[in-house]
């Protein structure tokens, strides 16, 4: 394979592996609004200054100073507040000062950006490959019904592909939201069912230029049916440029998804998704670009890898026959 | 192609069998569209809720008011009915209902969104065009150098990006950072006032950054495309045969191997109409642009269903009859089709 494919099935499994170890690796909590004041809109690489307490929580400034007899005082905006020493954790006064890093910064509730990313990653992902899977199945079950039956039952089921290409799929969408109201499991059915045409083009054309070849008419005469024949003969012949499209249809249903949850009609919040987070912070870009552009980037690298292993598995696809 | 010498038929026939030509592409569509109308009807007949839920809210209404409500809009009678019946008022009279959220009816509030998404479309539409072929050729003239990989990684980047986020940074970047171009609307404020030219000039200005997003966003695949068919034609007989004939290298490249890619890409569009459109929404939305995909934006957030169905039917009929514009397009340039029973390959 190119390169560049193995370049992009390189950084799709350090996603997968950061996205399925999101809650064992040392992230804050991505909804955590530990102090709205001092940790708004940190840019990215920013240090703040913190105290920790006896529980173990910490106490976030915008300045700290020694106090008297081993207090601490933390200035939050324009109040300066004493924290005695018994309510420091233990050690030396100086040892209960932090400056904890903010990675890629924060938003506007003072949220961890980069966990809210890490996070997030999990809906889009999973929405993504769930609804890429069900497009794939959905069409490659079309296709195999369309070519194995042909006549009547073809024509209608590729006018309905036809119908369901030529209509704008967001609008379609946004109808489908419209009606049935936002859910997870909504936006990867109807992401499902907006997207298994080419696959089902792709499958129907398979079979019918399967279905001549004289092992597939030897079998037919042996008193196979349609499903052993399909289950047997066609599927697998369509199986590989079948894995091309959906390795791209991935791609392209991750774009959509990113694409409802920035209009604010995904996967319903608290849940975080990468279009989401673009859209938080939509209207802070002139004063906070962070916000929306580092989730934005997540996207953009990810469907790059996404379409670089899908063109590599095409031009193997397309070597081999 | 058999002769590699042929020159390519001669182009000139019956405005007949161009008229036949279009009549049947007109056939074919009208099927799609039927379709499409079944296609929301059924999805809205299925929806949960009942029909005055979103007129009415949360206070409960007694059952003989919804009975009579129900039987003035006619809707105790079979779906089949109420569907004709649906297809017939829109067909005859334009009937796209009531807009519960705007008060007015659907058919007005689309008329006022219409212009604005006819023009970022058509602007997108240009810009998806200039670019794309022009990735396509120049990838294709340099093929396997520096300006093709360039070329050929940008545009698997650009096909990669949301446009909303490809919109918020153009924002960002040209917007805010350099004060290239207005983030928002459709002109400035007090342009009502100027010149006539002045006031174009301000149009174009708001609209350059909206249809550049739009365009380069979907440019990316047609640009993939026109390579290949620049490629395939590249190594043709016919282009051979021209640099034989001793045809220079702008020549062949421009006229003989593009006008060969160019075909499929008309066929293309039809594919690339629906992203367009589906894009527009979304790129309304960032920049502020009042056309059909905001107002199918605003009307999801206030649950009208009337008007995202009619623009997600309006937005179905622009796709439609730009497809046929560019089969007919296609037609006019190309003999082969039309004249009878179609050409080869196709």
């Amino acid at each position: 394979m190119s390169r560049s494919a193995i370049a992009g099935l390189v950084f799709l499994a350090l996603v997968a592996a950061a996205t399925l170890l999101a809650p064992a690796l040392p992230l804050r909590d991505p909804a955590d609004q530990p102090d709205g004041l001092v940790l708004r809109d940190l840019p990215p690489w920013s240090r703040v200054e913190a105290v920790r307490l006896r529980n173990g929580s910490l106490r976030y400034a915008h300045e700290v100073r020694d106090g008297a007899d081993g207090s601490l005082e933390i200035r939050r905006g324009a109040e300066w507040e004493r924290i005695p020493p018994d309510r420091l954790a233990a050690g030396p006064a100086r040892g209960a000062r932090l400056r904890p890093l903010f990675v890629l910064g924060t938003d506007g509730y003072g949220r961890d950006l980069l966990s809210r990313i890490v996070h997030g990653a999990r809906v889009s992902l999973a929405v993504g490959l769930l609804a890429a899977l069900g497009a794939v199945v959905l069409g490659g079950a079309v296709g195999t019904v369309a070519g194995l039956l042909g006549g009547a039952a073809d024509a209608v089921l590729m006018r309905a592909a036809d119908v369901a290409l030529a209509v704008p799929r967001l609008f379609l969408l946004l109808l489908l939201v419209a009606l049935y109201g936002p859910s997870l499991a909504g936006t990867v059915l109807v992401l499902a069912g907006t997207s298994w045409m080419n696959a089902a083009r792709l499958v129907r054309a398979e079979v019918l230029s399967l279905r001549e070849r004289d092992y597939v008419r030897a079998s037919t005469a042996a008193g196979a049916g349609p499903f052993r024949l399909a289950a047997r003969h066609l599927l697998p012949g369509a199986a590989a440029p079948l894995l091309v499209e959906a390795t791209l249809r991935v791609g392209q249903c991750m774009l959509l998804e990113a694409s409802l949850s920035f209009l604010g009609l995904g996967v319903p919040p608290p849940t975080a998704s990468w279009g989401s987070i673009v859209a938080d912070g939509r209207d802070a870009i002139p004063s906070a670009w962070w916000i929306s552009t580092l989730p934005g980037v997540a996207i953009a690298a990810t469907v790059l890898a996404v379409n670089a292993l899908g063109e590599g598995l095409r031009e193997r696809v397309a070597g081999r026959s | 192609m058999g002769d590699p010498l042929a020159r390519p038929p001669s182009r000139r026939r019956g405005a007949r069998s161009l008229l036949r030509f279009a009549a049947g592409r007109l056939a074919a569509a009208a099927p799609v569209v039927l379709g499409v109308l079944l296609l929301t009807f059924v999805l809205v007949e299925t929806a949960p809720g009942e029909p005055f839920d979103l007129l009415i809210g949360d206070r409960p209404i007694p059952p003989e008011v919804r009975d009579r409500l129900v039987a003035a809009y006619g809707l105790d009678r079979p779906p089949a009915e109420r569907f004709v019946r649906w297809i017939g008022a829109l067909a005859l009279h334009g009937e796209l209902g009531w807009s519960l959220s705007r008060g007015r009816p659907v058919a007005d509030t689309i008329a006022a969104a219409l212009p604005a998404t006819l023009v970022l479309s058509t602007a997108a539409l240009l810009v998806h065009l200039v670019a794309g072929i022009g990735i396509g050729v120049a990838s294709g003239r340099w093929r396997g150098g520096w300006p093709d990989r360039a070329m050929t990684g940008s545009a698997l980047v650009l096909y990669s990006m949301p446009a909303f986020w490809l919109g918020l940074m153009a924002i960002l970047g040209l917007s805010y950072g350099l004060r290239l171009f207005p983030p928002a609307a459709t002109h400035s404020v007090g342009a009502e006032a100027w010149s006539v030219p002045l006031r174009l000039l301000d149009r174009l200005w708001h609209l350059a950054l909206p249809a550049l997003v739009l365009g380069l966003a979907s440019a990316a695949a047609l640009g993939r495309f026109v390579r290949a068919g620049m490629l395939r034609a590249l190594d043709d007989d016919f282009v051979r045969a021209a640099r034989a004939r001793g045809a220079g290298g702008g020549r062949v490249l421009w006229l003989h191997a593009l006008r060969s890619s160019l075909l499929p890409v008309v066929t293309l569009m039809g594919l690339a109409l629906p992203v367009l459109v589906s894009g527009s929404l979304v790129v309304e939305v960032v920049f502020g642009w009042p056309g059909m995909g905001r107002l199918a934006y605003e009307a999801i957030l206030a649950r009208d269903v009337p008007v995202v169905l009619a623009t997600t039917l309006l937005s179905t009929l622009l796709v439609v009859a730009g497809n046929l514009l560019a089969d007919v397009a296609v037609a006019l340039v190309d003999p082969r089709i039309g004249a009878g029973s179609g050409g080869p390959g196709r």
